[in-house]
């Protein structure tokens, strides 16, 4: 799901937020020479990011902003898939387990959205809605836990970008 | 670094239009995903190689897959509102799984017409020569 939906502050705050810098591209060079320059500037943009919005301990909804980084650095990131060995794949494959919590708290929030619209107020919908509710809460917990224990743990960020300054050949 | 980007945004296009073919037979689940996966790539391909395109065509390109995405996004919606509700024991027959499926049918359908559309188009040439790949 994307922004539908999403309160206005959020609106803005994903804007303002959530978009990597724009690469910097130097024509005179080639893709590896460009990737090894601007990939390492853009991760550790993103995990500063990341960081600075965890830290504000935003409620389940409000993950998506760290959704929509995560989903733009890993496509960013995968069109420079080739230049890259093996290495590259185990640091997207973390990136991807991010992603994928953070897809579960999306779903949840999206869920409860789109049954509040489909479904006439009633006991049943707000049973619905509740269970939704805790999932994205428990779902969030995941996130955070993921984030601290795995993606950001002490020398998590140095091991991508070393490697991408480092490891691209084309 | 223009080569590559060209040859990176000529990939995606025809793996786009690989997924449109496939989803343009049936909306189901997994070929939805597919063209929503393509769609994402393809549009922060041309966002991000932006200054190797000849005008500002890839924004409309952009602007185009946004509206399928959100197209196929509905019928995502829906599906993923049911799976999480079976998963909670709420029977398939419930009023609520109606209304949703029922939602789903209808935006499925629109997808599919969507979709057939951008099949029948032929996109992948035409955004191809406006980029110059």
């Amino acid at each position: 799901m994307e922004t539908r939906g999403l309160p206005a502050q959020m609106e803005k705050q994903a804007g303002a937020v959530s978009k990597p810098a724009k690469p910097h591209w130097n024509e005179r060079m080639g893709a590896a020479a460009n990737a090894r320059h601007e990939l390492p500037r853009l991760v550790k943009e993103y995990f500063a990011h990341v960081r600075l919005l965890l830290a504000a301990d935003p409620p389940p909804p409000e993950l998506h902003v760290i959704r929509l980084a995560s989903k733009r650095l890993r496509y960013t990131l995968e069109l420079f898939r080739d230049c890259y060995g093996p290495g590259f794949n185990t640091r997207l494959e973390s990136l991807q387990q991010l992603q994928q919590l953070l897809g579960e708290v999306n779903d949840c929030a999206a869920a409860e959205r789109l049954i509040g619209e489909l479904i006439p107020k009633s006991a049943a919908r707000q049973r619905y809605q509740e269970y939704l509710h805790r999932r994205a809460g428990a779902k969030a917990v995941a996130v955070r836990k993921e984030w601290h224990e795995s993606f950001d743990a002490p020398g998590r960020e140095r091991w991508w970008t070393a490697y991408l300054a480092k490891n691209a050949r084309r | 670094m223009r080569q590559f980007a060209r040859e990176q945004t000529a990939a995606l296009i025809h793996k786009l239009a690989e997924a449109v073919h496939q989803a343009a037979r049936e909306a189901d689940e997994e070929s939805i995903h597919d063209v929503r996966v393509a769609m994402r790539r393809l549009s922060r391909c041309l966002r991000v190689f932006a200054p190797f395109y000849p005008d500002g065509y890839w924004k409309k390109i952009r602007h185009r897959l946004s509206s399928l995405m959100a197209a196929a996004g509905a019928v995502r919606d829906c599906d993923i509102a049911m799976e999480l509700l079976r998963q909670n024991g709420v029977s398939r027959r419930a009023a609520v799984m109606a209304q949703l499926a029922a939602a789903r049918k209808k935006h499925g359908d629109e997808l599919l017409r969507e979709v057939r559309r951008w099949k029948r188009e032929g996109f992948q040439h035409k955004w191809k020569s406006r980029l110059e790949l």
